[in-house]
């Protein structure tokens, strides 16, 4: 059962139907009394001790994912749900007693107030994450509707209904509806509703959101992001190198902090080409140990598609490939910077780049820039951080650290839980 | 006469076997020609380690290294003088980098031999005064989308009474003529004479989908009527629906029988057209040979199989696209199966490569920033 209708399971055509009623319900239930932080902390704390573990490990396993990568990604889900981590990240987003009047001046005094109901357009990259975007809605004290993505295989409305079963307060907070973004009619209805609507995915996802929701509706956009390595010489380059090869393998590029390029400060080609060997030694270390999983026919089309063009610029000295036998990685070198996604799966670009050109050719994406595995000596540290930073860039980590995110972290430069509330403030006395 | 010329020459279609060591020898003399006339593709081949000797019967021509058809998107490849270019042509995508393609004289005679044969072969030829549909773009002047050339090239074989055209050049950029269609559609109907609609199947179906929605009557035009459609959805692949349910919708609206609705498949960076016979499926004719090649190791595939469709043909002098892999994806199936009397093989398209939605940011990222 994947949809749920003011906490209950529904089948997906029943919910259709009661999209007239969902107006009335809401409206009954933006009165109830407040649902504060730590009903909802208490309830996500009992469903990460409840999780089967090895349950969940199967069905993605299923699902293609490595076995190591499941065992991780039901770790961190489980760390992630943990009293102490979301009592932790609405404490630093929202401060204490966020929901408490707080005095500002002689008869004035604020306070932090749901939207109201969020909506959430989930995108199908990160398995659960929709999940995770209900709950920030629900720490904020919001009523939520979520449209799941594609590809999920029912693992969001699965945690949100353990979260239900522990908690049924949580009842009339919780709106879960398995239907196409193509259904326009559907989605129209459900942002009617909404004070605010929280979209993951591509640029077209939130694109066509933009176009549905009247220019009164707050977005909270999600966007996808780039991110890339970048190395100045210096004395810890291998062991950088090392680390960056985890960052590719252990993720299989698929995050939006994975490295997709990794720019090396030169001019030189054979400096460059050594570089791209080293870096392709390590990547092949490392996949030894975590061997990637069989590739799906269009992604390994994709990838062998890349090779192809690279073998024939080889010809012209534009790029060059470097492959293992068994065709489990690549190192792309081109040797003209542009920073680019490339084809995921242990494939990646190395570029040289010189510094005076960085900050223009970052620029080109802004918007869509992350995070950069930076190895360089210390006293370039803050000059290099300075043009990442001007040029967009949110996050800089070690190689090695790049999709590592520590408990409270801001999720592209942004506190998430402070785009689902607003302050209220009211005057009183004479 | 070379090989190739014979090849050209030859009267049944798709009689692959009796030609089979022709195309060889049509094959060699097109590889011979590349590698002498193009210093990139004398590399290429070298990299590859593969020599005309190496080709000896008919099967070995699989082993031609092929191409990735995009490589022309991005650079300029000629196996002839610049001089002797007659016809430049650029695929017709919407968006993005277009591939370009480069004629001579003689490629474009074999090219002409070969469409006319196979028109007739197909019973497509006419000599009754014809109204034209054509669900494309207004030729005009700085348009070298080879599609449009095909197109117009195509209003050759029935005598054309009145062409009107679905997207009007209006200054520098092309608006669809909804009410010009509809209209010429009903003066058609009224006219009683065979009407010709060709263009992309993407916007039959929107012509279609518009008469369905605004009620519009039913027209019942010439039983001998004729819909040639071709270039794929393209970026409109979210609202493709099935060959049949559109070739029904064509009975229903138009009045033209499904038999006489026929797909396309063609490429600039190929060259060859496939035409769908009678139940709908493009068999490959004595002019190429296609194959389905592995997505990881690039090996020929056997039928039923999906994997990168991939062309050899000795049609182009004037670039080395004699051995090319497309970036679509396709299955081979026995001709035999068919039972329309051509027993070549056929291929059917089952997407184009990362059109899938795939899991993952960068991806979505990437189709952004190609804008594609």
């Amino acid at each position: 059962m994947e949809n749920i209708y003011r906490g209950e399971p529904i089948l997906k055509g029943e919910f259709i139907e009661k999209l007239n009623q969902l107006k009335q319900d809401i409206e009954k239930d933006l009165l109830l009394e407040p649902l504060m932080p730590n009903v909802v902390i208490e309830a996500a704390h009992r469903l990460s001790k409840k999780i089967n573990q090895q349950e969940v490990v199967q069905q993605l396993l299923l699902l293609g994912v490595p076995k190591w990568a499941a065992e991780d990604y039901v770790k961190v889900t489980i760390d992630s749900l943990g009293r102490e981590a979301l009592a932790k990240k609405v404490n630093i987003e929202l401060g204490e007693n966020p929901f408490e009047w707080k005095r500002i001046n002689e008869g004035i005094e604020e306070k932090n107030q749901p939207l109201g109901v969020i909506m959430h357009i989930g995108a199908g990259n990160t398995l659960g994450l929709s999940a995770f975007s209900v709950i920030e809605g629900l720490l904020t004290g919001n009523i939520n509707i979520l449209k799941l993505p594609e590809n999920e295989e029912g693992i969001s409305s699965k945690l949100l209904m353990g979260l239900i079963e522990i908690e049924p307060r949580l009842k009339p907070y919780i709106y879960v509806l398995d239907v196409s973004s193509r259904n326009k009619e559907v989605i129209s209805k459900l942002i009617d509703v909404a004070n605010g609507v929280a979209v993951w995915g591509s640029d077209e996802a939130i694109g066509a959101v933009r176009l549905l929701a009247p220019p009164s509706l707050p977005i909270i956009e999600w966007g996808h992001r780039l991110s890339f390595a970048y190395f100045s010489k210096n004395d810890n380059e291998e062991e950088a190198l090392v680390g960056l090869a985890k960052d590719i393998c252990l993720t299989d590029q698929l995050y939006c902090s994975s490295p997709q390029c990794v720019f090396y400060e030169t001019d030189n080609t054979d400096e460059l080409n050594d570089f791209a060997h080293r870096l392709s030694k390590h990547i092949a270390n490392v996949a030894e140990e975590y061997p990637s999983a069989v590739r799906a026919f269009d992604v390994q089309a994709q990838i062998t598609w890349t090779h192809e063009l690279i073998k024939m610029e080889e010809l012209l000295e534009k790029k060059r490939l470097i492959i293992d036998e068994k065709k489990q990685f690549s190192v792309m070198i081109d040797y003209n910077a542009e920073l680019k996604p490339a084809p995921l799966y242990r494939n990646i670009w190395v570029m040289p780049i010189k510094r005076e050109g960085l900050l223009g050719l970052l620029r080109v994406h802004k918007g869509h820039l992350q995070t950069v595995g930076l190895s360089c000596r210390n006293e370039d540290i803050n000059e290099l951080s300075d043009i990442f930073y001007a040029a967009g860039i949110c996050r800089i980590t070690t190689c090695g650290h790049m999709s590592i995110h520590y408990t409270g972290e801001p999720h592209d430069g942004i506190y998430a839980l402070g785009r689902y509330i607003r302050k209220v403030n009211r005057r009183y006395g004479r | 006469m070379t090989a190739r010329e014979k090849l050209f020459a030859y009267n049944n279609i798709y009689d692959q076997e009796g030609s089979n060591d022709l195309f060889c020898e049509a094959m060699k003399e097109s590889i011979q020609h590349h590698s002498s006339h193009c210093q990139l593709y004398q590399r290429f081949l070298e990299a590859k380690r593969f020599y005309v000797e190496c080709i000896k019967s008919v099967d070995d021509c699989k082993k031609i290294p092929a191409i990735p058809a995009h490589f022309f998107k991005y650079h300029e490849v000629l196996s002839i003088n610049k001089d002797d270019i007659e016809v430049h042509a650029t695929s017709s995508g919407t968006e993005g980098q277009k591939s370009q393609i480069f004629l001579d004289s003689d490629s474009i005679k074999l090219g002409t031999k070969m469409a006319i044969k196979a028109m007739k072969y197909h019973g497509l030829i006419s000599l009754i005064p014809t109204n034209y549909l054509m669900l494309g773009y207004e030729p005009k002047e700085g348009n070298e989308m080879g599609n449009t050339k095909v197109a117009m090239g195509m209003t050759r074989f029935a005598p054309a009474k009145e062409k009107v055209f679905a997207l009007r050049a209006m200054g520098d950029r092309y608006e669809v003529d909804y009410f010009g269609i509809i209209n010429a559609l009903k003066r058609f109907n009224k006219q009683k004479l065979p009407v010709r609609i060709m263009g992309f199947p993407s916007y039959l179906y929107m012509l279609l989908k518009m008469m369905k929605d605004s009620g519009i009557k039913p027209l019942r035009l010439n039983k001998r009527s004729l819909v040639l459609t071709g270039g794929g959805w393209k970026k409109f692949d979210d609202i493709m629906i099935d060959k049949k349910e559109l070739y029904q919708m064509v009975e229903e609206f138009l009045g033209i029988p499904s038999k006489n609705c026929r797909d396309f498949y063609s490429a600039v960076e190929h060259s060859v057209a496939y035409p769908e016979c009678e139940n709908h499926h493009m068999h490959v004719p004595i002019w190429s040979r296609v194959i389905i090649r592995d997505v990881k190791s690039l090996e020929p595939l056997g039928f039923n199989q999906p994997g990168f469709l991939s062309f050899i043909s000795p049609l182009v002098s004037s670039m080395p696209i004699s051995s090319i892999v497309m970036g679509d994806m396709a299955v081979l199936k026995d001709g035999k199966d068919c039972g329309c009397g051509i027993v070549t093989p056929y291929f059917e398209i089952i997407g184009r490569m990362g059109t899938s939605k795939a899991r993952s940011c960068a991806v979505a990222a990437s189709e952004y920033m190609k804008g594609e």
